[in-house]
């Protein structure tokens, strides 16, 4: 009966290490003190050699798996992988620099994306300018009727939105959600080979033309034109990101190179979420131009102003930002770049 | 360790820790999966009831008039939603490490390929990535679930771009936390084998569909009742029995001796 001793020898070892693991299953590490922790690693690595003598000695089931489910708890709260820095920081450093690091080297994607949207744009707004007819049929009349009306407002007082002071927090919201949620559906999509991505972008590219071409047809185009002048660029940025983000992703999975699908579909995958929460934080911006400034009485060189600031900002950003944190890592030598 | 009935209990992944010992966990089937998806879609289902509500009200009491309102009020409404449902998942994955109400009613818990705790941003792939499993939206989840279904790991398209697992979580003892008995009862006993395997089973019989559950009570009970020449007409009684630490005489004295 030796497997009897040898459990009997160390059974309240185990019922220690479940009593440490139970109390670290609610609060995690931080619920424990640093005596704990040591004698925690302790219990775990003893465990494991339990683990590896019942397995050989061919021990029955019923000890191999307790000992096995000791391990595995154990073994998630000690091979936790490295928390070290904090969450500011680590938010700092994604804005400063391995976001604008990344769009920078996948930037064909981007600039693919931006084409397959503007591309349509364009030819949609040549074949309906000009033509109302084609416009109701393909647009509807939800367009027109918002073009005439802003037709028929005296010159100054012209607005592409009417949105009442009060409900400006409440639209600002609303767009920055739902923009933030069409950037991260068209990186999703990006998962049926890039076949999706390509859709949601020509979509956007045709009610993006043909709203221009059926406001300027009632001669009043500038109004649009001004609306969109402020936050237009962030928000065009930020979908083309997460789009390209997106086709890249589908790429991977039609050309994985030398790794396994598999494995390319998963390392594009988590490498992309730096770019996800990065056009997270430029659509939030996007949106409080959009819902404060955009429709507000606020003179239309203010609007356009505003639009080449975030325009040359976001040149500069993602040309330049984060160009030397790499550099400057290795010379403090405290953290090691994984990629 | 090569039970027979090891096939019937699932997928399982066998990580090689540090210490270069190999542990394993049992992942979560299909099955599973989606109860525990059916368990979260419907806490969501609830939650969108009162926010629509709020939505009626809010929209009936105090929106201006006007068109331009109505639509940016419809608006943060549709942005409301999508947040509290991306949230939702997201959030208690994160705080929960790795668990949604759902996941955490089933025991399950998502886990990173490695057998790690999922990090955050494998969290936030894996259900960003749900708008395409739950594709077509007639059809709920069909490309996930047929994802899940051909490949071993039942993992669904998010999962294989976050790179993480399901894997089925116990920490309560099978039982065996004290020796297993029989050494010390005189006369005949059951193996001590004999007895982990019934505790296991009896530790993990409601988890199985009961098809194989009733398949592998018998066959369990069987073989053990075959070594002691005992009848066994409730196989599941008789393995909470063996589990409990009768031995073949007290079965024997309340079955009634073999004819």
């Amino acid at each position: 009966m030796r497997e009897e001793r040898f459990v009997g020898e160390r059974t309240s070892r185990w019922a220690e290490l479940r009593a440490l693991l139970g109390r670290a299953q609610s609060g995690g590490l931080a619920a424990l003190s640093g005596a704990d922790v040591r004698r925690l690693a302790a219990l775990y690595r003893a465990a494991t050699t339990d683990l590896a003598a019942a397995r050989s000695l061919r021990f029955s089931q019923g000890t191999v798996q307790h000992v096995n489910r000791l391990c595995v708890a154990a073994h998630g709260l000690v091979y936790a992988g490295s928390t070290a820095g904090g969450t500011r920081r680590k938010v700092f450093e994604l804005l400063t620099s391995r976001f604008p690091a990344l769009v920078r080297r996948t930037w064909r994607y981007h600039a693919v994306a931006a084409a397959v949207t503007i591309l349509p744009a364009v030819a949609v707004y040549l074949a309906l300018r000009g033509d109302p007819d084609l416009a109701e049929r393909t647009m509807g009349t939800v367009m027109q009727q918002r073009a005439e009306r802003t037709a028929a407002m005296p010159d100054d007082a012209r607005r592409y939105l009417e949105v009442p002071d009060l409900w400006m927090p409440v639209f600002s919201w609303g767009i920055m959600a739902n923009n933030i949620r069409v950037a991260m559906i068209g990186f999703a999509l990006g998962a049926t080979a890039g076949v999706g991505t390509v859709l949601l972008l020509v979509v956007q590219g045709v009610s993006l033309g043909g709203g221009f071409a059926v406001f300027d047809d009632a001669g009043v185009g500038g109004v649009l034109w001004t609306f969109v002048a402020a936050h237009g660029p962030l928000e065009m940025a930020a979908i083309f990101i997460s789009c390209g983000a997106g086709m890249r992703l589908g790429l991977s999975l039609l050309v994985p190179g030398r790794r396994s699908r598999a494995a390319a579909f998963r390392e594009t995958g988590t490498e992309s979420v730096a770019m996800l929460f990065g056009v997270a934080v430029m659509l939030v911006a996007a949106g409080l131009l959009e819902g404060f400034l955009s429709p507000s009485d606020a003179p239309a060189p203010v609007k356009w102003a505003a639009g080449a600031a975030t325009t040359g900002l976001m040149v500069w950003y993602f040309a330049r930002a984060g160009r030397d944190a790499r550099n400057r890592r290795d010379d403090c030598g405290t953290q090691s770049d994984p990629a | 360790m090569t039970e027979p009935n090891e096939s019937l209990l699932g997928e399982r992944l066998e990580i090689e820790t540090p210490e270069r010992v190999k542990i394993v966990h049992d992942l979560a089937g299909i099955g599973s999966r989606f109860a525990a998806g059916a368990i979260d879609f419907t806490l969501l289902a609830f939650a969108f009831a009162v926010l629509g509500g709020v939505y009626v009200i809010v929209e009936r009491v105090t929106l201006p008039k006007g068109e331009e309102a109505q639509q940016a009020f419809a608006m943060a409404c549709i942005g409301g939603f999508s947040i509290v449902l991306a949230g939702y998942y997201i959030g208690f994955e994160w705080m929960w490490a790795g668990q949604t109400p759902g996941k955490r009613a089933l025991k399950l818990r998502v886990m990173s390929d490695s057998g790690g705790p999922a990090s955050t941003g494998a969290i936030f792939v894996r259900n960003i990535l749900r708008v395409v499993d739950i594709l077509p939206l007639v059809a709920c989840y069909a490309v996930g679930g047929l994802v899940m279904f051909v490949n071993r790991r039942a993992k669904r398209i998010g999962d294989y771009a976050a790179g993480t697992i399901v894997v089925r979580e116990r920490t309560e003892p099978l039982g065996v936390a004290g020796p297993p008995s029989g050494g010390e009862i005189p006369g005949e006993s059951f193996a001590a084998t004999d007895v982990a395997r019934a505790r296991s089973f009896v530790a993990r019989a409601p988890q199985f569909i009961p098809a194989s559950r009733t398949a592998l009570a018998r066959q369990i009970a069987d073989e053990i009742a075959k070594r002691h020449g005992l009848d066994c007409d409730d196989p599941e009684r008789f393995l909470r029995n063996v589990a409990q630490g009768s031995t073949p005489q007290s079965i024997r004295n309340v079955e009634g001796p073999r004819p």
